[in-house]
């Protein structure tokens, strides 16, 4: 039988041991040093965005509105953007009103004729649309990581706006129909104007690449409404206006793109 | 023996050759601290997001033991020192001589929960570029119980707000919210917790219906009520008890019986040792 020559084994052991020790090598070469992973992956500075959301009214018990939402903004930074909201909603009166409806008061005492007089409920006005200008201070970047290998970029921020906005104003319970009889469903006193409206909230967008991201919002809605005092209920027209803060939260789901 | 030696050389080499092409290197950065074995201590503010009938504001206290990094047990409970009618509940007795059924008004002032927290979904959060902070994503639940009111009276009458108590009820509650480690002992947390407890009245201040209805009638000098039930739970004086009970009675009147969802968001800041 034939031996394997010395020269032949001490190479064989040398090549042996050598070469976990080169794959040790190609093994850290692969991983090289940790990469910075703190930097921004989604960059917005001198980028536009266009945006798009379906939006619900949230604490309007007397009023259902739902709609949408397009915004087109500026990015002149990573934190901060400008631009335009152009809201349209499809209002109603909830079914919590029809309820209420159904259950008001006389008009006028029935023993007697005399006529009563009340106050008008708050919450009657529809926000059917608005234009505002608007601005959006993004100061947080984060990221998520699902199941560990799914990782999501995020960064949430704060916005405020100002501009003018339509309403639609249906009374509850003043009806638009002198008389002592019940008020039908259509007589309600009702009006439309428009009035300056601001908004602030909060929301956060996910990225979904560098064009397409989704967002969340929670945005309140203030502007001046007005309510009738100490009016005749058998007399539309009567009593005085009084001031109020009207106010409504909406949630806006939805997505944008970056150009 | 050649061929032993040949695949000596050659076997570790196609190894080595193998890893390298299906290498994935995943850079795991070592946490600077862990919540795994702590407690951790939070005070939150709270306030209820889906006022229509009710509205509550408060503090609550909690108390969590991280068994494992994404696993705590928790102990809570919560005060709501505005616990009170929302405006448009009043306001449909003002103007409208409406209320909501007294099931669907009942007030939360306190409550105690047992539960567990889980905390699946790690995260990072820079703020201007700056400073990194971890942040997780948790979900709770816990059962306990809630202390319940009635209000008898709106704020407009005469010597404000008043309310009948209307005792203990079952609860349960869910959470979904966010924690931001500002460091290895502090924390930021932000949470919207739906407090779920049922809501049958049939008693307030211990008196039925009928009680009540007597005491409207003869304030202190009623007669035959039930065990536990006494006029002077009404008020100081015989004006606001004979109100009150008068409330109380047309509340009672209609029996009503509900699982009300009381969503509240809450923020708070948590210390762990």
């Amino acid at each position: 039988m034939d031996q394997p020559s010395r020269i032949f084994m001490l190479f064989a052991a040398a090549s042996v041991a050598a070469l976990p020790a080169r794959a040790e090598d190609a093994g850290a070469r692969s991983a090289g040093p940790p990469s910075a992973v703190q930097g921004k992956l989604y960059q917005l500075s001198g980028r536009w965005e266009v945006g798009v959301a379906f939006t619900a009214a949230l604490n309007a018990s007397l009023v259902d509105q739902y709609g949408g939402l397009l915004s087109i903004s500026y990015h002149p930074n990573e934190w901060l953007d400008f631009g335009v909201d152009l809201l349209a909603n499809r209002t109603s009166l909830s079914s919590l009103t029809g309820q209420i409806r159904s259950g008001l008061p006389a008009r006028a005492d029935p023993s007697t004729g005399q006529h009563n007089t009340g106050d008008e409920m708050e919450g009657g006005d529809q926000l059917r649309g608005a234009l505002l200008a608007m601005a959006r201070f993004a100061p947080i970047y984060g990221k998520l990581s699902l199941a560990a290998e799914l990782p999501i970029h995020f960064q949430a921020y704060l916005l405020a706006g100002a501009g003018g906005a339509g309403f639609k104003h249906e009374s509850i319970n003043l009806c638009g129909a002198p008389g002592a009889g019940t008020c039908a469903p259509g007589d309600y006193q009702n009006a439309s104007s428009v009035k300056p409206i601001g908004e602030a909230g909060a929301g956060m967008r996910f990225y979904l690449g560098q064009r397409w991201s989704l967002r969340a919002e929670i945005r309140g809605f203030f502007y001046p409404a007005t309510v009738v005092r100490g009016a005749d209920m058998t007399q539309p027209g009567t009593g005085s206006s009084a001031r109020y803060l009207g106010t409504f939260a909406t949630l806006a789901l939805g997505a944008s793109a970056l150009f | 023996m050649r061929l032993l030696l040949a695949a000596l050389l050659v076997a570790p080499a196609a190894l080595a050759q193998a890893d390298t092409e299906v290498q994935r290197v995943h850079v795991v950065e070592q946490r600077p601290f862990s919540e795994a074995n702590r407690f951790e201590l939070t005070l939150f503010g709270l306030g209820q997001v889906n006022p229509r009938y009710t509205m509550h504001a408060g503090l609550a206290l909690e108390l969590s033991y991280h068994l494992r990094e994404n696993f705590a047990l928790l102990l809570g409970v919560s005060y709501n020192p505005i616990a009170h009618q929302s405006a448009l509940t009043e306001e449909l007795a003002a103007k409208v001589d409406q209320q909501p059924l007294a099931a669907n008004a009942l007030l939360l002032q306190a409550d105690a929960l047992a539960g567990l927290e889980l905390m699946p979904i790690y995260g990072k959060i820079s703020i201007f570029d700056g400073k990194v902070l971890r942040l997780g994503l948790y979900l709770n639940a816990g059962l306990g119980a809630a202390k319940t009111r009635l209000q008898l009276r709106p704020s407009d009458a005469v010597g404000g707000r008043s309310f009948g108590d209307t005792g203990f009820r079952p609860e349960a509650a869910l959470g979904a919210g966010l924690r931001i480690f500002a460091g290895d002992r502090v924390t930021v947390r932000l949470e919207l917790r739906d407090r779920i407890y049922s809501a049958y009245v049939s008693k307030v201040n211990g008196c039925t219906a009928q009680d009540a209805q007597s005491i409207r009638a003869s304030g202190t000098g009623a007669t035959g009520l039930t065990p536990g039930c006494s006029a002077s739970s009404f008020g100081g004086s015989e004006e606001e008890i004979k109100s009150g009970a008068g409330s109380a009675a047309i509340q009672l009147g209609d029996p009503s019986s509900s699982v009300i969802n009381n969503l509240a968001f809450q923020g708070g800041v948590s210390w762990l040792f």
